[in-house]
């Protein structure tokens, strides 16, 4: 039996919205500083979200610059009705999901290594020496499984996995970034759990 | 959460160590700002610039244009014809537009002509005068000499210029 499941951990605590709307204000003014700034509050979460969508680093690169440079052409249609966190966050998603819906299924996994950090998980750790049908497999391994299975999602599932589970935002976060209500991203988590739960049967028992 | 799901949920944690390359956040602002500020230039261009960017980027709008210009050319020289031959169809001593034109650019610029009589525009050929097929139509149009001209020419005489 697993220890207990920790929670995930909250994005770091949102920066205070007077500072923020300032740093709109001037970037949607043109000052490439304030941009700048808001680029680098935001750029590992975008980053992040986009890799976990693809499985493939040089498109989250791509996608993360570009989802950037959309956000600060597009920043004067910007009214502040949601946080610019949320309103980035849709930006990258959208791109994300364009781009793969034309890639289709030609995935091509292209993954970054696990940080120094994921071999003294004690929970990951204990998932791979535990008694598996598949006990020999490392964390490598189990990692390329586990991207393969998510790629098997449909993107809407993808994307509530990652948000949720891998980034740890709240279903009330995710309803605004995609736009849909909180019952139907609890619905779509449940589902796409079920999903990678039978992806992945031999990896979990 | 359901308890099924505690193995998967610790499975997918794993994907928070996945990392991009040590150093690849420090210079990603910059890459964004550099990118945005490669594009800065263009959007400050002139209407000019954009007008000559548009045909670098769509060449076949250079041969709607080339087209346009052609065809706006092509329609200027008919329709200089035309007048042409309403100007020599015209009866003799007729007076017309052009006569008011050579009257008042006389005016405007000191010279005066001379009134126009069928009598006066047949002069015999002498040193200085030039024939018919050589003058230059802008400048008689302008100042009014080529009513006489016209005229001339369908008397079969020649002017003197």
């Amino acid at each position: 039996m697993l220890a207990t499941i920790k929670e995930a951990p909250k994005p770091s605590a949102p920066p205070p919205p007077v500072e923020e709307r300032k740093l709109v204000r001037l970037a949607q003014a043109g000052d490439l500083s304030a941009f700048d700034e808001l680029v680098q509050r935001y750029q590992e979460r975008i980053y992040a979200a986009i890799y976990h969508m693809t499985s493939n680093h040089e498109d989250a690169h791509d996608l993360a610059q570009e989802s950037f440079i959309k956000a600060f052409q597009a920043l004067k249609s910007f009214k502040g009705d949601a946080s610019f966190f949320t309103w980035v966050y849709r930006i990258a998603i959208n791109k994300t999901i364009n781009f793969l819906k034309q890639r289709k299924n030609r995935t091509h996994l292209s993954l970054n290594d696990l940080d120094f950090n994921a071999e003294h998980d004690p929970d990951l750790v204990a998932l791979v020496s535990e008694k598996t049908p598949r006990r020999e497999v490392n964390l490598a391994e189990l990692q390329e499984k586990l991207n393969e299975a998510m790629q098997k999602l449909s993107e809407d599932h993808r994307l509530v996995v990652t948000l949720h589970d891998v980034q740890g935002l709240s279903h009330e976060e995710i309803s605004k970034i995609m736009d849909c209500n909180a019952g139907t991203v609890r619905s779509r988590l449940f589902y796409a759990r079920q999903q990678l739960q039978a992806h992945l049967s031999d990896y979990l028992k | 959460m359901p308890e099924d799901f505690d193995k998967l949920v610790v499975l997918l944690r794993m994907k928070r160590h996945e990392q991009p390359p040590p150093g690849y956040f420090a210079g990603f602002s910059r890459r964004v700002i550099a990118q945005l500020e490669a594009q800065q230039p263009a959007r400050s261009l002139s209407w000019w610039r954009k007008f000559l960017a548009d045909f670098d980027a769509k060449p076949i709008l250079v041969g709607a244009y080339s087209v346009a210009v052609c065809g706006s050319l092509l329609y200027g020289i008919t329709l200089l014809n035309g007048t042409r031959d309403d100007f020599q169809n015209l009866p003799l001593g007729q007076s017309t537009w052009s006569d008011s034109l050579s009257a008042s650019a006389g005016v405007g610029s000191g010279m005066s002509l001379p009134p126009f009589s069928h009598a006066t525009a047949a002069f015999p050929l002498t040193e200085g005068s030039v024939v018919l097929g050589e003058m230059p139509n802008a400048n008689a149009l302008f100042d009014g000499s080529l009513l006489k001209v016209q005229r001339a020419k369908a008397g079969n005489t020649l002017l003197n210029w």
